[in-house]
């Protein structure tokens, strides 16, 4: 419970990044994007933290986006569930086949 | 019996995935959405601001670090601006006091109740959009523009919240309006944004106008009032296949640049 408050705090400041500090430089990088992905690549695919800071990381960037609210919520959410299912169905990581 | 137990994970996410789908579903039919966005920008605005003017101070330290002969051109031709305009001022001060004589005559001089003062928190994750302080307490409105405190147009304000509102600006490509160039004659054409510039388009081709010529809102296109500066033309675009002239305008503002803004009540 600790671990996924701390994710989903990363995830937070990553927003407040992303909207304040890189706004200046013209750039677009999606960080909570890239933050989801990396979650659910690097973790294990059995466990299941990265569903919810995935979907908290979406649920962030629907606050900052004019879409209807709930939209990132779910792509982000759905997104991880396929990225899971397809590490965990056809790609084998020595670090987790122990 | 092996195939069914590997099958229920999937289905318990997929009933949850459509749970949330319902539950968001049902809520974009309450106005719930737009408080929580409220509270939560009201609970980090002022850690997204400290960071957004901290950014600011960065950007400026990597443009000085990298654009050192860059800026040293850009100096002079600013100086030479200024020299230019001391000369237009002097002429322009007369024009001024006519001017307020005539507006006064209109009753379209602008009262202080009628500017909402306001600051730049951060941006949205849309292209193009800023998330301003201020919002329906103070009775911001959508629609209402939003300019400098040198009086340059930034945009307009699309979406109020409480204490919030997001501002999308000129240069976004969702971006469209009226507008006129102020050279030796003026002429009208539509003004959108086009990749973080701005897009003259329908100028008639027999126009007769040049680079550096200004560029104001058009009143009688309804959206924007009087004569707000926009920026300049840098570049003529004359293709023989269209039937029209469109011209690339230099936007007056930089976003980096933008901290406080004044929301118009019009």
């Amino acid at each position: 419970m600790k671990r996924i408050f701390i994710f989903i705090l990363i995830a937070y400041f990553l927003a407040m990044i992303e909207s304040g500090l890189i706004a200046n430089f013209s750039l677009f990088i999606n960080l909570l994007l890239l933050y989801a992905i990396l979650f659910n690549l690097i973790e294990n695919p059995k466990k299941e933290e990265g569903l919810i800071v995935s979907a908290f990381c979406g649920l962030f960037f629907d606050i900052f986006s004019s879409f209807v609210f709930g939209f990132y919520t779910m792509i982000f959410l759905v997104s991880s569930i396929i990225l899971k299912l397809i590490l965990k169905k056809y790609v084998r990581l020595p670090v987790f086949s122990q | 019996m092996k195939l069914r137990r590997e099958k229920n994970p999937l289905l318990k996410k997929g009933l949850i995935v459509f749970m949330l789908f319902f539950f968001f579903f049902t809520l974009s039919f309450t106005p719930f959405p737009g408080k929580l966005k409220n509270g939560f920008l009201l609970v980090s605005s002022s850690l997204q601001s400290l960071l957004f003017q901290k950014g600011n101070g960065l950007y400026e330290v990597t443009r000085i670090i990298f654009r050192t002969s860059e800026m040293r051109e850009e100096i002079n031709r600013l100086r030479s601006d200024n020299r230019s305009l001391y000369a237009r001022l002097s002429l322009q001060r007369e024009i001024l006091s006519e001017n307020r004589a005539l507006r006064a005559l209109l009753d379209m001089e602008w009262d202080e109740e009628e500017f909402i003062f306001s600051e730049v928190i951060g941006v949205m994750f849309e292209e193009g959009q800023i998330l301003v302080r201020q919002g329906e307490k103070l009775g911001v409105k959508e629609g209402y523009p939003v300019i400098t405190p040198e009086g340059v147009l930034v945009g307009s304000v699309i979406e109020v919240h409480k204490d919030f509102s997001r501002v999308m600006l000129i240069t976004s490509d969702s971006s469209s309006f009226e507008a006129k160039i102020q050279g030796d004659n003026e002429y009208v054409g539509v003004l959108r944004g086009d990749n973080g510039g701005l897009l003259l388009d329908t100028v008639p081709k027999d126009a007769n106008f040049k680079k550096g010529d200004m560029v104001t809102s058009f009143p009688q296109g309804g959206l924007h009032p009087r004569g707000l500066f926009i920026g300049k033309v840098s570049e003529i675009i004359d293709n023989d296949v269209e039937a029209f002239l469109q011209a690339r305008v230099d936007p007056a503002f930089k976003l980096h640049d933008l901290r406080f803004l004044f929301i118009l009540k019009r």
